[in-house]
């Protein structure tokens, strides 16, 4: 492959993109672990890695990317069948996307990252925003006697806005929305973040499949557009907003403890899995 | 090279940047297409063009957005996804039969007597392997439209586009053929409204047109003489419309059955039908769209929309 690679990471707000990028940061600088990709050396201006991982360390919340403190951080790897090269990845905020579906326009410095990708990652927090269907809940509850009563109607303000979409539909709009502005195949890795939360009810794509079908038929099918996979990542390890939990975390012998990929059945903790299988076989 | 140009060359000025390179690229809107914009995607690729008319509350939005709602959920009608450029479109007409509308049952945005009538668009493939990508159009109109369109001119030509429909449905409301101080009036409501259409000259030679009995659980609900008066409306519309409409066909649906009513066909039909609605009739027919010249493409409508991804996934059938 070229000696250069630029990935593009997409994602509503809050869907993990930036504590993915603190994780990575943390195994590809620590060294000691067996990784399909591994750092050849330090360079270029790490202040924004050092603290966003310095947070991911401490357990503290990864402070979202706001607009005006978008990066681009250069990292330069090596690995078996890929030879040395530096990877490039913006670390975009959350709500540049969610403002592309409401304004319905790309930055043209957006659409710089999006000509250049050489993979694109896709990132969804599992807590889906599903659209349920009031025909199917009512319907549960027809079939389900005893089955609770939504709590819909009680001060909710019906007027329809694009905020209500539910997120398969913000997602695949995404997609298109880079479709519009990429004449090349794009391979996507769709990475389920906070996957410790369901990684007991199946495959990272089954849980695409029975969460977001519409995403997962948008990518199935248009394989002239797409290569993808599905891939589960706990970059944080658990819910460090609960006390406890984030005391059990920061009381791990080794920080690298904390991470969890699952790509269909198989388990590890390397974190540069997703990027390996975006620049492999090129 | 500097050196080898001609001293008589006049040297073009760079166009300023800022003019040509704006901070923002504009993508496409999501929102339900105008005839317009519709009409673009028609022009790229083999499209489907399917029409519900009927009279207020007869349940055309409802089954559009049915539609949509079965294909959130997953394959439909033995399609899968691919696409829309209407997401939002869709998502606003579906709002109503949403949890987050806050609203206690399920509902449907009324179809709006706007100005303009307005079209759904889906990309679908079918399941099977190797099957070509389809590009269907669908649009919800008032009969009103098209009593209008019988009497002016200026209101007919709003419908130019229309006529490239090679599905109609006609939905007779399931609900008032149930009632019986409404059935009667149910049953020319319909009936006028195809009468209209047809005076509209909507019904090209290859349209077919299907009469689709809508909300069938409400209709199976009001017991054996409300079933018996839609068979004799269905015997009186074979009728009165055979001759003049040589595809013409019959429907039950109910594209949101109430919870009490389901059993095993959750669809309430639905899937079979959208089958036939996406299907062209028998090639033997004389197709008048394929006997005509393929329209012009006009550059301006293009430059509207980037349309590289239809580009790209475009498929003959």
């Amino acid at each position: 492959m070229s000696t250069s690679a630029n990935l593009l990471f997409i994602g509503l707000p809050g869907s993990g993109k930036t504590t993915f990028l603190a994780a990575l940061w943390h195994v590809l600088s620590d060294r000691s672990s067996a990784t399909s990709l591994k750092l050849t050396k330090l360079g270029g201006d790490r202040a924004y890695l050092n603290q966003i991982t310095k947070e991911w360390r401490e357990c503290s919340q990864v402070l979202r990317t706001n607009l005006q403190a978008e990066q681009v951080v250069v990292l330069h790897l090596d690995g078996e069948g890929f030879g040395a090269f530096d990877l490039s990845i913006p670390d975009l905020a959350g709500e540049a996307f969610k403002q592309q579906l409401s304004d319905r326009r790309m930055s043209r410095h957006h659409d710089t990252f999006v000509q250049e990708a050489t993979g694109v990652m896709l990132f969804l927090h599992p807590d889906v925003q599903k659209g349920t269907q009031l025909t199917v809940a009512r319907r549960l509850e027809a079939e389900l006697p005893g089955a609770h009563e939504e709590a819909a109607g009680a001060g909710v303000d019906n007027t329809w806005s694009p905020e209500l979409l539910p997120t398969q539909s913000k997602l695949v709009e995404l997609l298109q929305f880079l479709l519009e502005r990429t004449q090349r195949k794009l391979r996507v890795a769709v990475v389920v973040s906070a996957w410790d939360l369901v990684d007991e009810l199946g495959a990272p794509h089954e849980f695409v499949a029975r969460e977001l079908p519409l995403l997962q038929q948008f990518l199935e099918v248009n394989d002239e557009l797409f290569e993808y996979s599905v891939f589960g990542v706990s970059a944080q390890g658990g819910d460090i907003t609960v006390a406890a939990e984030k005391q059990t975390l920061l009381e791990l012998d080794d920080a690298l403890k904390r991470i969890k990929v699952r790509q269909e059945q198989q388990t590890s903790q390397d974190v540069t899995k997703p990027i390996a299988w975006l620049l492999g076989n090129r | 090279m500097a050196d080898a140009v001609a001293a008589d060359v006049k040297v073009k000025e760079p166009e300023p940047v800022e003019e040509t390179d704006p901070e923002f690229i504009e993508l496409f809107s999501g929102a339900a297409l105008s005839a317009t914009d519709a009409e673009v995607i028609t022009l790229r690729s083999r499209t489907h063009l399917v029409v519900f008319v009927g009279a207020e509350g007869s349940g055309k939005t409802t089954v559009l957005a049915s539609i949509y709602e079965h294909l959130n959920q997953g394959a439909f009608a033995g399609f899968k996804f691919a696409g829309s450029r209407t997401l939002l479109g869709f998502e606003e007409i579906c709002h109503l039969n949403r949890l987050a509308s806050g609203g206690a049952q399920p509902d449907t945005q009324r179809t709006r007597l706007t100005d303009e009538t307005k079209y759904y668009h889906l990309a679908l493939r079918p399941a099977e392997p190797a099957a070509t990508r389809r590009d269907v159009l669908l649009s919800a109109m008032s009969g009103e439209l098209f009593r209008m369109a019988r009497d002016s001119q200026e209101d007919a030509e709003r419908l130019t586009f229309l006529r490239r429909a090679d599905t109609i449905v006609v939905l007779v409301d399931g609900e008032r053929l149930a009632t019986p101080t409404q059935r009667t009036s149910a049953q020319a409501d319909a009936a006028d409204i195809l009468e209209s259409v047809l005076d509209a000259n909507m019904v090209s030679r290859s349209c077919r047109v299907e009469i689709a009995f809508s909300k069938l659980d409400r209709i199976t609900a009001a017991g054996q003489a409300a079933l018996d008066f839609l068979a004799k409306t269905q015997e009186k519309f074979e009728g009165k419309f055979r001759v003049r409409v040589p595809h013409l066909s019959f429907r039950r649906i109910a594209a949101r059955p109430a919870p009490s009513s389901v059993s095993d066909n959750l669809d309430g039909g639905l899937a079979h039908a959208f089958v036939a609605w996406t299907t062209l009739v028998p090639s033997s027919s004389t197709d008048e769209h394929l006997g005509q010249p393929a329209p012009t493409r006009d550059d301006r409508e293009f430059s509207k929309f980037g349309w590289r991804y239809f580009e790209r996934t475009r498929r003959d059938p």
